[in-house]
């Protein structure tokens, strides 16, 4: 008895000291920007004049706008893309098919650092600067997201695909209809990840975007903070941060629970 | 109609070859039964027929026409499966209607043809439950449903029932007979269990490593196995097999076993065989206490009993010649205590005889 109230109040307080940085965080964009520095935990004067400000001096609604289409288009081209990947790793036989894994694989070993120039480059060549097709089309797929889906594949028996195809169901049918429905963790979490990782992404897009009307929040936010727009004021770029975490956290909360029965199953965080 | 031929087909994953030139007719309306151990080729050939593995080397026939690159859809065929392979996320209903649909049947129709399908089967209460809601038998008839709403010209089935009790794979056999007699379709049923090859077969093939042994009705196969491998693959308990020489002697061939302790006249082909090793086969239910009928000749040979099985209605007496084993089905009363010495009668008309190198029958 004693035991379990030691560990639930050691577990209370790891919470709360994940929390607290948070909760601040809402708290000070909430409060005059002279009283921030003497701020408790309770509040003492609510104002929501640093979102005013902010949403006065930067695009913010275009850049929610900007990173919800961004992201997601490229959670449904990850979904999408890394799905079919995935199966005809999984499923079908071909020549060099465990080599293309592999080599699939090896790119994700490879920091980002060392591609970020070429694919650069690769952008200016497209002439995809300065626009959306720079965000979006080289995110519609990625390793990890063929990865998941491969291993979640594997684990459903060739005969259930037989079964479709005698049933008359063509490649994609059988991957959408038949095997998707199946998996639904393993897309929940992919669909998660992926979406925050695009959401979150602020180096990609500070270098291929310029326009600041093509901008996605991250980089919109950064820029403002740190680019002295802000004129100093930690009020405004608290609320232009809260703004930012608020979809990430709305999305964790509603499918959390597929979220770690899925870490659980696939034994990978994200 | 539907007559299924193999013509020289052969199939090869990487370097294993998992079917090796195999020659198979398979009649309109027959039910064919494909017998033998695990891995020797039976789900290949199976799912050859269904489209779903490519043929290596060969050609496949469906009535008259070559389907070596039709698609699955295309060939009339439904497939049951071992593990039933139903759509989890769907229920019963839906994975019987699913391949209507695909097909582009009316609402009006495939509800029609799965109330049916239904009906027949008896699986009415369960149309609206998921597979997972379901026991291994109900799962099993909703895989048959799936098979039989579409009406097919050619049913498959892989292992069907290897996956239920002993009491409801009695069932299913009848019921899977009787289906066979209403739907007039032509059925390719594999199975490793011979005693549903022996029940539903009107034919069965032999198949060991990748080869069709011997393909005939089962009371042919019973009476005149081909093989050894036949021989010792249909029957239970197996048929015996004794080493022994071929000797010729005034009153002319006999068979001598290895041991010297059992002698038995052999027929006259086996001349050429003359002081050379071959193998004598005797079935456990052609040896006998005591002989049985006046006109038949019997070898008689003492052995020493090691194990009795008492079923009831007959008996087992497993007992050894000089180190063979041999295994005999007795009547009850018959059956001797173990750790005794007993005499048993051979009827040398059962006997077979099978060359001991290439284990072909030779008499
Ligand atoms: N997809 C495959 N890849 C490689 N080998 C296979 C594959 N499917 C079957 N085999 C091989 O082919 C042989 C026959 O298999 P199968 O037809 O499943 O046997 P059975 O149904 O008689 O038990 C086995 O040796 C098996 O290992
Ligand atoms: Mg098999």
């Amino acid at each position: 008895m004693f035991k379990k109230t030691a560990i639930y109040l050691l577990l209370t307080g790891a919470a709360l000291s994940f929390l607290y940085p948070f909760y601040w965080m809402i708290l000070a964009s909430l409060t005059p920007e002279a009283q921030i520095g003497q701020l408790g935990v309770l509040p003492k004067t609510l104002t929501f004049d640093n979102y005013a400000l902010m949403v006065s001096k930067i695009p913010i609604w275009r850049s929610l706008l900007n990173s919800t289409f961004v992201a997601g288009l490229a959670t449904a081209g990850v979904l999408l893309f890394g799905a079919m990947t995935g199966y005809a790793l999984a499923k079908l036989r071909f020549k060099g098919r465990e080599l293309l894994f592999i080599v699939i694989i090896f790119t994700m070993t490879l920091p980002f650092q060392i591609t970020l120039i070429p694919n650069y480059i690769l952008m200016v060549k497209f002439q995809w600067v300065d626009t959306f097709a720079a965000l979006v089309i080289p995110a519609l797929n990625s390793a990890f997201a063929i990865l998941l889906f491969r291993q979640a594949f594997k684990s459903i028996p060739d005969d259930l695909i037989h079964a479709a195809r005698v049933d008359g169901c063509g490649e994609l049918r059988i991957i959408f209809q038949i095997l998707c429905p199946n998996i639904i963790p393993t897309i929940i979490t992919v669909g998660i990840i992926t979406f925050m990782n695009s959401w979150n992404d602020v180096l990609w897009p500070l270098i291929v975007i310029r326009d600041e009307q093509l901008m996605t929040m991250p980089q919109l936010v950064t820029l403002f903070a740190v680019g002295g727009r802000a004129e100093a004021q930690l009020g405004v770029k608290l609320a232009a941060a809260v703004l930012l975490a608020l979809p990430i956290i709305a999305a964790y909360s509603v499918f959390q629970r597929y979220f770690i029965q899925s870490m659980a199953s696939t034994g990978l965080k994200g | 109609m539907a007559v299924i031929k193999f013509e020289h087909v052969t199939k090869n994953f990487g370097k294993i070859t998992a079917i090796r030139n195999v020659d198979l007719e398979i009649r309109d309306k027959e039910f064919m039964v494909l017998v033998g151990p695990s891995g020797c080729g039976k789900s290949t050939l199976l799912r050859m027929i269904a489209g779903l593995e490519e043929i290596s080397a060969g050609s496949l026939y469906i009535d008259g026409q070559i389907v070596n690159d039709l698609p699955p859809k295309d060939r009339d065929i439904a497939i049951v499966f071992q593990n039933y392979a139903l759509y989890p996320h769907m229920t019963a209903y839906d994975n019987l209607a699913f391949g209507l649909k695909i097909r582009g049947f009316k609402k009006s129709a495939i509800k029609e043809k799965v109330l049916e399908a239904a009906r027949v089967l008896e699986i009415e209460p369960l149309l609206d439950r998921k597979p997972k809601a379901m026991s291994g038998g109900q799962r099993q008839r909703v895989a048959i449903g799936r098979a039989i709403v579409r009406d097919p010209k050619v049913f498959l089935f892989d292992e069907p029932l290897s996956n239920l009790d002993a009491k409801l794979r009695g069932q299913m056999r009848l019921e899977i007979a009787s289906l066979h007699k209403k739907l007039q379709a032509t059925i390719v049923y594999v199975t490793h269990d011979q005693v549903e090859a022996m029940t539903l077969g009107d034919r069965i093939a032999v198949i060991n490593q990748g080869e069709i042994q011997q393909i005939d009705t089962p009371q042919n196969l019973y009476n005149f196995p081909k093989n050894r491998f036949v021989a010792g693959f249909i029957g239970s308990p197996p048929m015996n097999f004794i080493d022994g020489v071929i000797r010729r002697s005034a009153k002319g061939l006999f068979f001598e076993d290895s041991s010297g302790a059992l002698y038995a006249a052999a027929p006259q082909a086996l001349e050429a065989y003359t002081c050379r090793n071959i193998v004598m086969g005797i079935r456990p239910e052609h040896l006998h206490v005591r002989p049985e009928k006046e006109a038949e000749r019997y070898a008689s040979f003492n052995a020493e009993v090691q194990l009795v099985e008492r079923l009831g209605h007959e008996s087992f007496a497993f007992v050894r010649l000089h180190g063979t084993p041999i295994a005999a089905r007795l009547a009850p009363e018959d059956a001797p205590e173990a750790n005794t010495t007993m005499t048993l009668y051979a009827a040398i008309h059962r006997m077979h005889f099978f060359d001991k190198e290439t284990g072909k029958v030779i008499a």
